[in-house]
């Protein structure tokens, strides 16, 4: 009975030790994958820190949980990994100042490219130099022309 | 192995011959010939044997495939006098604006 309530202990402490050591546990709350959904991960490409296994990347992730735990808002905790690594942490470059830039040109060229392309390309006349030659069509009207004049007179 | 080499050469200067001998005739190419009153008239002589061959035709001492391949070669042959002559034309009036 003894050995079995030692085993039962040795079990759930290791369980618990699992839990805590395990690099990859994750919070699944909505805010959290917001939040970690937002941020850069630095060693990966193109990733989120929230789909990165990465070391540095469970690290911010550690970091946000405990911001979320201190009771930080999204912005505040995005701020405060702004203020610490840096704009490019950011997954999408913030709506303001020179950023805004990056938002609006992707638009703006919806609706000014086709204009660009018809007043650059479509617009201008394609003249080919041909030094008086005329067209084929013309010289064979000017044959045909001739030969009925000349079968007449 | 000499008198074979010597036939050939001899063979290939038959058949080149034309080209350089009779400048000016029949099988001058229109693109070497630099004078506006020889093109007029090749393309006078051009229409003329148009018409004899359609006539030729018509009278059937020509084959419609016969006639058809005369046609399309005296066209051609045609297309290149005029376009020659357009392109001397011009350069004839590009030379005048130029001394003027």
């Amino acid at each position: 009975m003894i050995k079995l309530a030692f085993i039962a202990m040795i079990t759930m402490f290791s369980w618990s030790a699992q839990a805590e050591e395990n690099p990859f546990a994750v919070d699944n709350s909505d805010s959290f994958k917001d939040v970690a959904g937002e941020l850069r991960c630095p060693t990966c490409t193109g990733l989120s820190v929230l789909d990165s296994d990465a070391k540095f990347s469970v690290q911010i992730k550690d970091e946000v949980k405990e911001q979320m735990d201190k009771g930080r808002s999204k912005e505040e905790i995005l701020e405060f990994f702004v203020e610490r690594y840096g704009p490019w942490i950011l997954r999408e470059p913030p709506k303001e100042g020179f950023n805004i830039i990056a938002w609006i040109i992707p638009f703006a060229m919806l609706f000014i490219g086709p204009v660009l392309i018809w007043f650059f390309v479509w617009r201008k006349k394609v003249t080919v130099q041909t030094f008086g030659v005329r067209s084929d069509g013309e010289i064979v009207e000017e044959m045909k022309r001739k030969l009925e004049a000349m079968s007449k007179g | 192995m000499t008198l074979a080499i010597l036939l050939v050469v001899v063979l290939i200067l038959l058949l080149v011959a034309p080209f350089f001998i009779y400048r000016g005739q029949s099988l001058q190419d229109a693109s070497s010939v630099n004078s506006i009153q020889k093109l007029e008239s090749m393309k006078e002589s051009l229409l003329k044997r148009y018409l004899e061959d359609e006539m030729a035709h018509r009278n059937k001492l020509i084959s419609e495939g016969v006639w058809q391949r005369r046609k399309r070669f005296l066209t051609g042959r045609y297309l290149d006098a005029a376009r020659r002559l357009d392109f001397l034309k011009h350069l004839q009036k590009l030379q005048k604006e130029g001394g003027a």
